[in-house]
């Protein structure tokens, strides 16, 4: 029985449905990095987004297509609950053209209450006009640890 | 300089001019049937018709969070030339907030002339808010085979 159960639990659990509503907010910045660093003024519910860091890439090269472009967000929960966060990088053009566009954020657990993250963004296949940015936006997006 | 000189050299210099990738970026309100939807983004020959939307699951009662929410989109190189493929898309809500976001391409080599190809893009860590989608930007991103990254400019001579 439990050798049939098994499977079928996994199913389920792999099938259910993880749209559990999330907090979530965004902002849009001006692309103003110096050196790469860029401060930002970003909270939610006690979550701060305060410095990103932008690493333009190129072509790993020998016909491979994939980039290392990618940014780098720290993130600080100054709250008094542990938390999923997500985050999501969008950086457009003059021309409101996306080019690069990601997300990152906690892989495994929670972000736990007073600590600091860095969520990692990669930007892998849309990086060519990565250095005609103009403009970002950033979502984070938050779900508290459950009791 | 004679005229069939200056005409090599402007032919010379046609060959050699460094052109940057070719990009476009459309949006489109979010109406998937059965998560399929018809889409028409076009550069250079290089056409995405199609957006395949999934919602996707995480595994419940563990401690992973990436979900495996993500889109596939349907790429036809319709051009003479082989072209490597970006595809960007972000997915908002009717406040403007992403709910899900990523890229998609060529891994290898080039999406061939005359060819179809199927790119996934995965959206592992901003997906919880998905089902709430109103609207999508698709950004197509195209670079032809034998094209090179501008180069800087160079300094006027005095």
């Amino acid at each position: 029985m439990f050798r049939k159960l098994s499977p079928v639990v996994l199913a389920a659990a792999l099938s259910a449905p993880s749209l559990l509503s999330a907090q979530q907010v965004t902002k849009k910045f001006d692309y103003a990095p110096v050196n790469g660093v860029q401060d930002l003024k970003f909270e939610l519910d006690r979550v701060n987004l305060n410095q990103i860091v932008f690493k333009p890439g190129k072509s790993l090269g020998a016909g491979v297509r994939r980039s290392d472009a990618s940014a780098e967000i720290r993130i600080d929960n100054n709250g008094t609950v542990d938390k999923i966060v997500g985050v999501a990088v969008v950086l457009f053009d003059g021309d409101g053209n996306v080019v690069a566009a990601g997300s990152g954020g906690t892989r495994v657990g929670y972000l736990s209450a007073g600590e600091r993250d860095t969520a990692a963004v990669n930007f892998p296949f849309v990086f060519r006009h990565m250095d005609k940015a103009k403009t970002f936006i950033v979502t984070m997006e938050l779900q508290e640890k459950t009791k | 300089m004679s005229l069939r000189r200056m005409g090599l050299v402007l032919l010379a210099a046609t060959i050699a001019a460094p052109a940057a990738a070719d990009q476009i970026s459309k949006k489109f309100d979010w109406n998937p049937v059965g998560g399929v939807q018809d889409i028409q983004v076009e550069v250079q020959h290089v056409v995405v018709g199609q957006i395949n939307f999934d919602l996707g699951s995480t595994l419940k009662g563990t401690p992973v969070r990436k979900s495996s929410a993500n889109a596939r989109v349907r790429v036809d190189n319709n051009g003479f030339i082989d072209t490597e493929v970006g595809v960007a898309v972000v997915v908002f809500d009717e406040e403007g907030n992403v709910v899900a976001t990523g890229s998609g391409g060529t891994q290898w080599g080039y999406l061939n002339k005359g060819d179809r190809a199927h790119y996934t893009i995965n959206f592992p860590y901003v997906y919880r808010n998905f089902d709430r989608a109103k609207s999508f930007l698709i950004t197509l991103e195209t670079k032809e085979k034998g094209r090179k990254a501008p180069g800087p400019t160079p300094t006027p001579a005095p």
